[in-house]
Order: structure tokens, then C-alpha cells, then sequence
């Protein structure tokens, strides 16, 4: 049956319908529906505790939902979870690094987990990619917030996954890292890399959203963005204001 | 009302019958004067409930000097027999002790009189205890097996009524042993000792629970510990000779039984804590359920307000 | 970090020494205990941290998200903590007969079961110390959890199997309670590549 699926939607990246997530009293997501096509750049904006972090983490396969189903690159289910997981980068607002390790061996570590071949040569690309390459043999530790944003980067886009998901990717950057990062994503969009941003920065996030949309009350509420940006941006400053922040 | 509201009822109902039943064997039917014959098989040191001593030896003893020939009893020469000469010294009224002409002093015979009756208590509710945590090993195993949540609300209901028969076994275990031993713990004890165990690990159970938030991880974290607890403990006790045993072994061997009477009461008692226990499982696991649906309940609400 | 631990090690094996310098003890008697609750408390400190770091510094999300299986993780971490507790533990065999002026026992013995107590003490550390990760006070949650059933099995083996090698038994005295180790330990490494992917999956 998924299988079937699969077949008449091949470039259907991720498609979740209804789910939902409560943690104890609080209901965070509200039976909310997605769906990413090979090649999209979709940005979802929402304000502070509105849920964005635990539906990027459902859909990166770490926290289960509540209710629900998601179907990653046409496959769902437990047993598809470590095929799933290799196609997946996710860059969370915690870097997933360690300390105590230089940023080489940071990403060699990973790079044994994913089982990644030639991995001298593929951090070595990374590491220049996001300009710490001549900071390779220092440990983690040392680094500034932004350096470890951006190793971090590195380390999600380590194994060249399918479907990359990046949660406040902006935060702690400067501005020329920002530019920096938005050219990637181009890049890589560019590549054939599909990307799901979930950030409170609307005018970065517009740069490079080819769909988006606003979350809000555990749902995603308004999907207009292509259309008219401008009049996009105003309702969502408006909501921002509606929710108190 | 629901179908376990009726099976509720029912064991409310009975473990009610038994236990007044109970009561009343134990502090009117059956005799006070429960005795400990110690075996003096110096490789099976058990102890035992037995008959009263005879009074036809009672008689002889009191009759004679300070030691008589034993030789004469049938009954009680099975477990003495090979050496020949016995001596038995009366301490008290009611402690009988045996000497042989190599060995020390030997605690032989004692009159137990109304501390026997603490007995019944402690077997029913360390039998329950461990039922308890037998429960609660499957309704962890279950629940890891089907990731269903009454499985877990099962396990978890299971083994805090465990804690409290395990703490009364404990509790009734010390008193009765102070009665019958002279002291409350004997540390070379394996089933006190196991018990204790137990309780430690379901202590630990209990902790880690009130630790976690409630859900699908705390669910599976505890069914994890009492699943290595219920099987490493009881091993560890089953296949470890450090412990020596000299618990009494409520069926006796062959040199002496239970009185009938007294066997009747422990059955009976056994079952009304058994009965008990179901009742306030099943009890306690309405809360439990309650309270989740409570939740939910709230959530909805929750959505409502937002 | 190791070097703290082996301080801590140090410190236990010289409170036990001064302690026991008031009184007139047969040391023979206590060598046993001595080592075996400084194995266990050094060792537990050295367990802490395990699965406690990666969710203090952010990481398990990470391992999480990699396409290996939990077990995987857990051994991984079985290993190097068995690596790490074992040198602990011959340390502080050594700091033993040093501060302790003890005759040397049947030292082959002796580092058997210290190997083999040490296989089973960081198979079942390591998944008590994965459970106490995920708890509040897990610091204190880890030596409540893991007391109990550690103590009980292979730690009490342990020291009785050591209390007759310093009485002067060779291997083949002590087979039983290698035998029981053994079996301890086997049943310890299976629960934790059973059992882990439970406390691992979010």
C-alpha cells in the first residue's frame, strides 16, 4: 500500500496529515497538515512557543506524535526509521556537538555514524564550506555561538541528505553568515535539496521561501505567501502582535 | 456501570467474607500455640510448624531429673536418631532444648503461643507482595510488547499495592520473628533478605516514577527497571549460596505437620488478601484511568479556551 | 575527567585506611568489602556522566537522529566505559596493597573476578545510567536505581567470591561464583542490547 503510494507520488518528500502533540495540559499541535514536493523551499514562520520546534523535531523523526501520520520520502513506519534518518539533516538550535572534540573530530564522528565514504575529503569540503576550515583542530568549546551554528551546518549537511530541516537557523549569526547561509540553501536548493525552515525572522526567511506559511494555535493558518509577500509580511507582523509577544 | 465496576464488587464482596472469616479462625478457631520444632539434621536446618510436643513427653520431662532418654519417643527420635544419648533441658515453660554429647546446645522445641498468630498476616501479605511484583513484571513486559497504556497503569497500580503488603510482611515478619527467634531481623535470612531486596528495588520503582513526567517515556523507562529488578533479584537470591537459610517452611516435611486447623486458617487468609489485592488493583487502576481521562478532559478544554 | 575519578578513587581507599587506623581490625577480614565499595562508588561516578553528558550538552538529539540503532550506542558506550572502569578499578587494586599492607592472594583470581564484576557492573551501569538520564535528579536517581539490583547480584558475588581469594582460594575454589558472575554478566548484556532501544527512543 505505501509502496503504491510512492509510485503515484514520487516527489513527495513528506506529507504529514493531522497531527498532534500535547505535553501534559498543553496542546501544542492541533491536528496540522503538510506537504513537501521535491525542490521546495518552505519556510514557516511563527512566534515564540507557538509549537515550531516540536513540529520540526516530529519531522525530523525525534519526538513521536501524538496522533497523525507522515510519510517520509514514501515511507512511514518504524521499520523505515534508519532509512529515513540517512536522508534527514536537521540543525536544531543545539549544535549537537562536542565540546571537548576539535571541529574535525566533531565531524568525523558523524560522518562514522552516517557511515560516509571518503569522509577526510567530504569534511574537509564542509569545513571550508562554512569558513572553519582554518579553525579545524580547535576544540568546540572555544568557539563563538555563530562558529558553532555554522559547524553545525556543516554537520547536518555532512551526509548530503534529501530533506533538510533547519530550526531557527538564523539566530546567533551575524549578518554576513546569514547571507552566507541563504546562498547555501540556494545552492543546495539548486541541487535538488529540499529544505524546511521554521524561523521568527520574516525578512530572512522571505529571501528564499519558495512556499510558506505562518503557525499558529498548532495549526498552519495562512499559506498565501507567493502571491503578494508584502501583504503576507504585514498579516504576519499582525498575528505576531494578535499573540501578545 | 462498567464490567469491571460488577468484577470490583464481587472481590470487595469476598476478600470482605474471607477476611472476617479469617479473623475468626485465626484468634478463635485455630489453637494459639503454633510450635517450632527445629530439625536437628545438622545439614537441613530448617524450622518448622508442628503439633504441640506431645504431653505424654511433657510429662516425662517434668518428671524427671535434669535429663531423660529420649529414645522412647518415636515422633521425635526420627529427627533426632544416630547418636544415641539425647538430653533435653527445659528452659522456661516453654522452650525445649537438646543436647547431644558432642554438639552445643540446641534450641529443640518451643511453644509459640499467640505471636503465632501474627503468622497468618505475614504469609498472606508477603504471599500478596510477591504476587504484586509478579504483576507488575508482566504488565511491564506487556506493556514494552504493545506500548498500550493501561498495561502501564496496570503495572505501576500493581506495585505500589506491592510496596504496602511488602512493607506489612516485612513489618509482621520482624515482629514475629522477635516473638519466635528472640530478635527482629535475621540478616542470614534469604527470604527476609529477598524481600528486603524487593522492597529496595520497588522503592527504586516508585522514585523513578515521581521523577518523570507523566507519559509514553516514563511508561517504558519503569517497565525497563522492574523487568531487570523482578529477574535479576530472585536469581540472584535462587543461585546465591551466601545466604544461608533458616526460614520457617510453612508446609513441613515429615517429622511434623501443620495442624490442620492452622492450615485451613493460612489458606484462608491467603485468599482474602489475594481478594484484597484484586479489589484495590482494580480500584486503583479506575483512578489511575480516571485521571488520564481527567486529563484529556482538560486538554480539550484546553483547546476550547485557545 | 578520568583524572578526578582516579582522585576520587584514592580518596575512598585512604578515608577506609584512616578509618580503620583507630581500630585494631583484621584487615584480611575487610579486604574484600574495602575494595568492592570503592570499585562500586568510583565506578558509579564514573557511570554518571555516560548518557547524562549528551543530554546536558545537547548531543543525544544528535545520535538519536543518526541512522544506528540504539543498541549500537549502547555498546559503544558499554566498551568505553568497561575500558574506563576496569582501569579504575586496577588503580585502585593498586592503591590497595599500598595503603593495606596485605600478603598477595592468587592474583590471577583475583584479577578474574575483578574483570568479571567489572563486565557486569558497567553492562547494567550504563543502561541504569541511560534510564537516570532521562529522570529529574538523575544524579541522585543513578546510585538509587542502581544499588539495589547491582548490589544484590553481582557486587555481592563479588565480594564473597574476593573474601575467600584473600583467604587463600585459587581459581578453581571460586568457580561457582565465577560461574554466578558469569551468568550475571551474560543476562546483563542481553537486557541492555534488548531493553536499551526503550530508553533511548524519545
Amino acid at each position: 500500500m505505501t509502496s503504491n503510494f510512492a509510485g503515484l507520488m514520487a516527489d513527495s518528500i513528506l506529507k504529514a496529515k493531522g497531527i498532534r502533540k500535547s505535553f501534559g495540559k498543553k496542546n501544542v499541535l492541533n491536528g496540522l497538515d503538510i506537504e513537501l514536493q521535491k525542490g521546495d523551499v518552505y519556510v514557516l514562520f511563527g512566534s515564540n512557543g507557538v509549537g515550531k520546534t516540536t513540529l520540526v523535531k516530529i519531522l525530523a523523526t525525534l519526538t513521536e506524535q501524538d496522533k497523525g501520520d507522515i510519510s517520509h520520502f514514501g515511507m512511514s513506519g518504524e521499520e523505515h526509521t534508519r532509512d529515513i534518518r540517512r536522508k534527514i539533516g536537521f540543525m536544531s538550535h543545539e549544535p549537537y556537538l562536542y565540546r571537548d572534540l576539535t571541529a574535525w573530530e566533531n565531524l568525523a564522528f558523524f560522518a562514522d555514524l552516517y557511515s560516509i565514504e571518503n569522509k577526510e575529503k567530504k569534511i574537509e569540503e564542509m569545513l571550508k564550506m562554512v569558513e572553519l576550515y582554518h579553525r579545524s583542530f580547535d576544540r568546540v568549546g572555544s568557539f563563538s555561538r555563530g562558529m558553532k551554528q555554522r559547524l553545525a551546518l556543516a554537520r547536518t549537511l555532512l551526509h548530503s541528505p534529501e530533506l533538510i530541516l533547519l530550526d531557527e537557523p538564523y539566530s546567533g549569526l551575524d549578518l554576513n553568515a546569514q547571507n552566507m547561509l541563504n546562498g547555501l540553501i540556494k545552492k543546495m536548493n539548486g541541487q535538488g535539496a529540499t529544505f524546511f525552515i521554521i524561523t521568527h525572522d520574516i525578512e530572512k526567511g522571505m529571501e528564499i521561501a519558495s512556499r510558506g506559511g505562518v503557525l499558529s494555535k498548532g495549526r498552519i493558518i495562512d499559506e498565501d505567501i507567493g502571491k503578494e509577500p508584502e501583504a503576507f509580511k504585514s498579516r504576519y507582523k499582525e498575528i505576531l502582535g494578535g499573540e501578545g509577544n | 456501570m462498567k464490567k469491571t465496576d460488577y468484577l470490583k464488587m464481587i472481590f470487595v464482596l469476598i476478600a470482605a467474607v474471607l477476611t472476617m472469616t479469617g479473623l475468626y479462625m485465626a484468634f478463635v478457631w485455630a489453637p494459639p500455640h503454633g510450635t517450632h520444632i527445629f530439625d536437628l539434621d545438622q545439614e537441613h536446618k530448617d524450622v518448622y510448624l508442628a503439633e504441640p510436643i506431645s504431653d505424654e513427653l511433657i510429662e516425662a520431662f517434668n518428671s524427671s531429673e535434669e535429663h531423660i532418654n529420649l529414645s522412647y519417643n518415636a515422633t521425635i527420635k526420627q529427627s533426632l536418631n544416630q547418636n544415641g544419648r539425647l538430653w533435653l533441658i527445659k528452659d522456661g515453660d516453654s522452650t525445649f532444648w537438646i543436647m547431644d554429647s558432642d554438639t552445643e546446645l540446641k534450641v529443640f522445641a518451643e511453644n509459640m503461643g499467640d505471636v503465632q498468630r501474627i503468622f497468618y498476616f505475614h504469609v498472606a501479605s508477603a504471599w500478596v507482595a510477591y504476587l504484586a511484583f509478579i504483576i507488575t513484571f508482566i504488565g511491564s513486559l506487556a506493556y514494552l510488547k504493545t506500548n498500550k497504556m493501561k498495561y502501564d497503569i496496570l503495572a505501576f497500580s500493581s506495585a505500589e499495592i506491592g510496596i504496602v503488603f511488602c512493607t506489612a510482611a516485612i513489618i509482621t515478619g520482624g515482629l514475629w520473628a522477635k516473638g519466635t527467634w528472640g530478635e527482629f531481623w535475621r540478616w542470614e535470612d534469604r527470604k527476609l533478605f529477598m524481600t528486603l531486596v524487593l522492597w529496595l528495588v520497588f522503592m527504586a520503582y516508585l522514585a523513578l516514577r515521581s521523577n518523570s513526567d507523566p507519559g509514553k517515556a516514563r511508561a517504558r523507562l519503569s517497565a525497563v527497571f522492574s523487568i531487570i529488578g523482578c529477574m535479576c533479584i530472585p536469581l540472584s537470591f535462587a543461585a546465591n549460596r551466601i545466604w544461608t537459610q533458616s526460614h520457617p517452611t510453612v508446609i513441613a516435611s515429615e517429622s511434623g505437620s501443620l495442624q490442620t486447623s492452622m492450615v485451613f486458617t493460612l489458606i484462608t487468609a491467603v485468599f482474602a488478601f489475594s481478594f484484597l489485592y484484586g479489589a484495590i488493583l482494580l480500584t486503583k487502576m479506575d483512578v489511575e484511568n480516571m485521571r488520564e481521562e481527567l486529563e484529556e478532559i482538560k486538554q480539550e478544554i484546553g483547546d476550547l479556551d485557545g | 575527567m578520568i583524572n578526578s575519578m582516579l582522585i576520587l578513587a584514592l580518596m575512598i581507599l585512604a578515608s577506609f585506611r584512616f578509618i580503620f587506623s583507630f581500630i585494631d581490625f583484621s584487615e584480611t577480614q575487610l579486604a574484600s568489602p574495602i575494595l568492592w565499595i570503592t570499585f562500586f562508588f568510583s565506578g558509579m561516578f564514573a557511570l554518571a556522566p555516560v548518557y547524562m553528558r549528551e543530554v546536558e550538552q545537547g548531543t543525544k538529539e544528535g545520535l538519536m537522529l543518526a541512522p544506528i540503532s540504539p543498541s549500537a550506542i549502547y555498546f559503544g558506550k558499554f566498551l568505553s566505559t568497561f575500558v574506563i572502569v576496569l582501569g579504575l578499578n586496577l588503580f585502585s587494586t593498586v592503591l590497595f596493597f599500598v595503603f593495606f599492607a596485605q600478603p598477595f592472594p592468587d592474583m590471577v583470581s583475583l584479577l578474574t573476578i575483578i574483570i568479571l564484576g567489572t563486565v557486569g557492573f558497567t553492562a547494567l551501569g550504563n543502561l541504569i545510567s541511560a534510564i537516570s538520564s532521562n529522570l529529574s535528579q538523575s544524579q541522585v536517581m543513578l546510585p538509587v536505581m542502581l544499588i539495589p539490583i547491582l548490589l544484590f547480584t553481582v557486587v555481592m558475588t563479588s565480594v564473597e567470591a574476593t573474601f575467600q581469594i584473600f583467604d587463600g582460594a585459587v581459581l578453581a575454589d571460586i568457580m561457582d561464583g565465577i560461574k554466578l558472575i558469569l551468568a550475571f554478566d551474560i543476562i546483563f548484556v542481553a537486557s541492555g542490547y534488548l531493553l536499551i532501544d526503550y530508553i533511548i527512543e524519545e
